[in-house]
């Protein structure tokens, strides 16, 4: 809980009542691995704070499976577009390993968002920062070669390899899970 | 029938049944969802832990099966599904008509229920199961449906086709969604597969 009001202050200044409220928001939740917490078709009901475990966020098309997220400690968790416009979810949200999550539902934070205009400012200025970063990454696929892929991955955020397998970064990245494993053999991070 | 429609289809009853099994907790108490309504019957609970062992049995077969195919071939699955015989009498045999089931029928004692489960992990057990169910009829796009086939629970050597294991599978749900809502006293709107089948058997 400690965790979660540092990282919400350093967005922007929460209130003590802000926070007194927001504590309340948030029930723990335990679940196994490899268990779908959101089903495409089903609409987002829950924001994840995630406290363990590794999470993934993917679509399916035909033959072909995207990964568009992942999620891991003290990262937030959840389908946010569906969440977000209440609106059927095109993506699975699936653990892959053992986790624990704080969560809460839309109306709670709804509630909240409503009632405390800094709550309002945190969320509005986490999604611009979503927002830039779903253009970035989109760039990122449209041009950037596998190896360019490979390296900006491992840049940015280098703890991953550790927790995702591989045939997920591979898909999250659209570069094939042979392609990935060559990289990971050649390519020297400077 | 085409596939997509088919197993949108499949979809669209698999997402009713799960909205209803969410809200169960939330609006229903323990006690209610433990009462059968009469001596030998199921109550709730018994019902979903039926759905339950056969999610067990087929699940891990139907992902051994997509795993399999997806990394053989990139073939273009046929556009088209017919059940096979079989597949389909089963799939009519299951599904509730006007309003009240008709055929009874006695659980296979591999899917008979124990009594005294604990109500809330039989729940969210189902819960997942369902979401994964979804997910699985998502993945069918990618194969054929009919060259897969696999044993049945209750007569492994008996192979079906993957899609008539898995209309099936849905029919049987919508045959215990219509058994709960009794239980709970609730009306009964039609479900995707029943609605659909009622359509193309009139007048037949």
């Amino acid at each position: 809980m400690h965790r979660l009001k540092q990282q919400l202050s350093s967005i922007y200044p929460l209130t003590d009542e802000a926070w007194a409220d927001m504590q309340l928001i948030w029930t723990p939740l335990q679940v196994k691995r490899k268990e779908i917490l959101t089903a495409a078709g089903e609409t987002e009901k829950y924001l994840y704070w995630v406290t363990e475990g590794v999470q993934r966020g993917y679509h399916l098309h035909h033959q072909k499976e995207a990964t568009v997220l992942f999620s891991y400690p003290h990262s937030f968790s959840g389908i946010l577009d569906s969440f977000l416009l209440q609106q059927p979810s095109r993506y699975y949200l699936e653990t892959i390993t053992a986790s624990c999550f704080l969560r809460t539902s839309y109306q709670q934070l709804e509630k909240l968002r409503l009632q405390h205009p800094c709550i309002a400012e945190i969320m509005y200025r986490s999604l611009c920062q979503v927002c830039a970063g779903t253009l970035e990454r989109q760039i990122e696929l449209m041009i950037y070669t596998a190896e360019e892929k490979f390296k900006t991955l491992l840049t940015r955020s280098p703890h991953i390899l550790q927790l995702v397998p591989q045939k997920y970064l591979a898909s999250y990245l659209g570069i094939d899970a042979t392609t990935f494993s060559k990289l990971l053999g050649t390519v020297k991070l400077s | 029938m085409q596939t997509t429609a088919f197993l949108q289809l499949l979809k669209d009853s698999s997402l009713q049944l799960l909205a209803f099994a969410d809200e169960l907790r939330p609006q229903y108490s323990i006690e209610i969802l433990e009462t059968a309504d009469g001596p030998g019957r199921w109550n709730c609970i018994q019902v979903l832990e039926h759905l339950n062992s056969y999610y067990r049995y087929y699940f891990p077969l139907f992902e051994k099966e997509f795993d399999r195919k997806m990394t053989a071939s990139r073939q273009q699955p046929p556009s088209d599904y017919r059940a096979s015989w079989l597949g389909g009498y089963l799939t009519r045999s299951m599904l509730p008509k006007q309003n009240a089931l008709a055929l009874k029928m006695k659980a296979f004692k591999n899917h008979s229920p124990v009594a005294g489960m604990d109500a809330n992990k039989v729940i969210a057990e189902f819960i997942g199961q369902q979401r994964r169910l979804i997910e699985l009829i998502n993945r069918a796009a990618a194969v054929d449906l009919r060259s897969i086939r696999i044993g049945i629970s209750i007569a492994r050597w008996v192979k079906l086709p993957l899609g008539d294991l898995l209309s099936f599978l849905v029919a049987h749900n919508e045959r215990h969604h219509f058994q709960m809502e009794k239980l709970l006293g609730l009306a009964h709107l039609p479900f995707a597969l029943e609605q659909e089948w009622s359509k193309k058997t009139v007048g037949t």
